[in-house]
């Protein structure tokens, strides 16, 4: 999309090195639209090499035809703000927000490692290099890096996970975004984090894209509240504010093509009560916030 | 050091890596027709007709010289394009996409038009690495790291 800039005159006006962009970004789209079609007349004739041309098509429509075609077609119809849901780096609608925390990166660190999380490491070359060789040692690589998802535009600051024993294809993972400053969930609630916990349930191909991926459960209001149960358990100063029915995406499907199920509720974790070493416990101001009693729950419901 | 190119805090893309790559296989193709031509020199001096006359030995070997001369020039400077591709320049990333479009507008004109048949045996490859070429420089990663790039020379070249 052209990006839009002030002019002099204070009217917008599209820069001229964004429309080629633009243009470069659609034509190589069709170009590789094109590839795709002059390898599946070529593999016609191929009699016994058609086995590795096809998988050269494959490769090729997955991670490089498909994609491009869903970021061209994704930035005209995917709305470009908060919904409730994450995008996959192609545009496409990726899993649920279905967490929110109140509190600083060190509590919420603390506390996931409390809880019996594990950090993911990012996706670089060095780790997806030890997730190859992990996998075929068959050794687990607890910290094995998640795919990236964006919220804001951004991709996740950080992910935590735990492993399920001795299964690679299955694991709990979640992400979180640090909210932008001042911002507020829809209805007025002010967050620090949103995060989205999803159970990865075996590997398989996507729906959309034909690449190989986490498949995950569908029943995503299982993972959120193991999530929230683990840190309640670990950190006993957590409060709980339950948003009932926050999210309207009742069922769904993820960037993957697998259907979510929720409730729709949101539950925002409070740490801000939570011990960090070397500082005061957390803020106790009187009437700053709707406060209840450590490990309390409290439930915000529509009018009805 | 240089007034722009790539910027200390941002990791150059896998798509700036794969395009920079890509251009390099088509310069060491390119470099191998040149050796294939030198190596059997007379067959390929005995096929170039000047308005429909065989010429000479020597002026057919003058004529092979300067067109492996200029096909050289070129793989030259577009090797030098890479480079400046790969150090984050986006105006070569614009003209390396410039070229590669150009090549696959025309090939595409010529398979849809004249029904040119585009296989292995022909032009495939090259084709495929032209839409390669194109597909990994446009795309996001490598347009944020052009753009990067550029600003974090604006400074440099302000303080001189």
């Amino acid at each position: 999309m052209p990006e839009i800039a002030a002019g002099p005159s204070g009217r917008r006006r599209v820069s001229p090195g964004a429309v080629l962009d633009s243009f470069f970004f659609v034509l190589a789209g069709f170009a590789s639209v094109w590839l795709a079609v002059l390898l599946a007349t070529e593999s016609l004739g191929l009699g016994w090499g058609l086995l590795w041309f096809a998988v050269l098509f494959w490769a090729l429509l997955a991670y490089l035809v498909l994609p491009r075609l869903h970021r061209i077609l994704t930035r005209l119809y995917v709305p470009d703000y908060f919904i409730g849901r994450t995008r996959t780096s192609d545009g496409l609608l990726g899993d649920p927000v279905n967490l929110a925390v109140a509190g600083s990166a060190d509590q919420l660190h603390m506390a996931l490692a409390a809880a019996g999380w594990i950090r993911a490491d990012d996706v670089t070359l060095a780790s997806s290099w030890r997730i190859v060789t992990r996998t075929v040692s068959r050794r687990s690589y607890l910290q094995a890096p998640v795919s990236p998802l964006l919220l804001f535009d951004r991709v996740q600051d950080f992910a935590y996970q735990q492993e399920v024993a001795d299964n690679p294809a299955k694991r709990h993972h979640v992400r979180f975004w640090r909210c932008p400053d001042g911002w507020m969930l829809p209805g007025g609630h002010r967050v620090d984090w949103l995060a989205a916990g999803t159970f990865d349930r075996s590997v398989g191909l996507s729906l959309f894209t034909l690449q190989v991926t986490h498949k995950i459960d569908e029943h995503t209001d299982i993972e959120r509240d193991h999530i929230v149960a683990s840190i309640r358990q670990a950190v006993p100063e957590t409060r709980i504010v339950l948003l009932r029915d926050f999210a309207t995406g009742y069922h769904s499907r993820n960037g993957g093509g697998d259907s979510i199920q929720t409730d729709g509720d949101l539950p925002v974790i409070d740490l801000r009560g939570m011990p960090v070493a070397g500082e005061p416990a957390g803020e106790s101001a009187p009437g700053t916030a709707v406060r209840g009693e450590p490990g309390g729950v409290i439930e915000f419901t529509g009018l009805s | 050091m240089t007034t722009s190119g790539a910027p200390a805090g941002i990791r150059r893309p896998a798509s700036v890596v794969g395009g920079v790559l890509l251009m390099c296989a088509r310069v060491v193709s390119g470099g191998v027709v040149i050796l294939t031509v030198v190596a059997s020199w007379d067959t390929f001096a005995a096929t170039i007709v000047l308005d429909g006359q065989k010429p000479g030995e020597q002026t057919a070997g003058v004529v092979l010289g300067v067109i492996l001369g200029v096909y050289g020039l070129y793989l030259l400077l577009y090797l030098g394009l890479a480079g400046l591709v790969f150090t984050g320049r986006n105006w070569a990333r614009v003209v390396a996409m410039s070229f590669a479009s150009m090549s696959i507008l025309i090939s595409f004109a010529d398979y849809s038009l004249n029904g040119a048949q585009i296989t292995l045996r022909t032009s495939l490859v090259s084709v495929t690495i032209d839409i390669l070429i194109l597909l990994a420089l446009s795309s996001t990663k490598a347009r944020h790291y052009a753009r990067a790039a550029r600003m974090a020379g604006v400074p440099a070249i302000r303080e001189g």
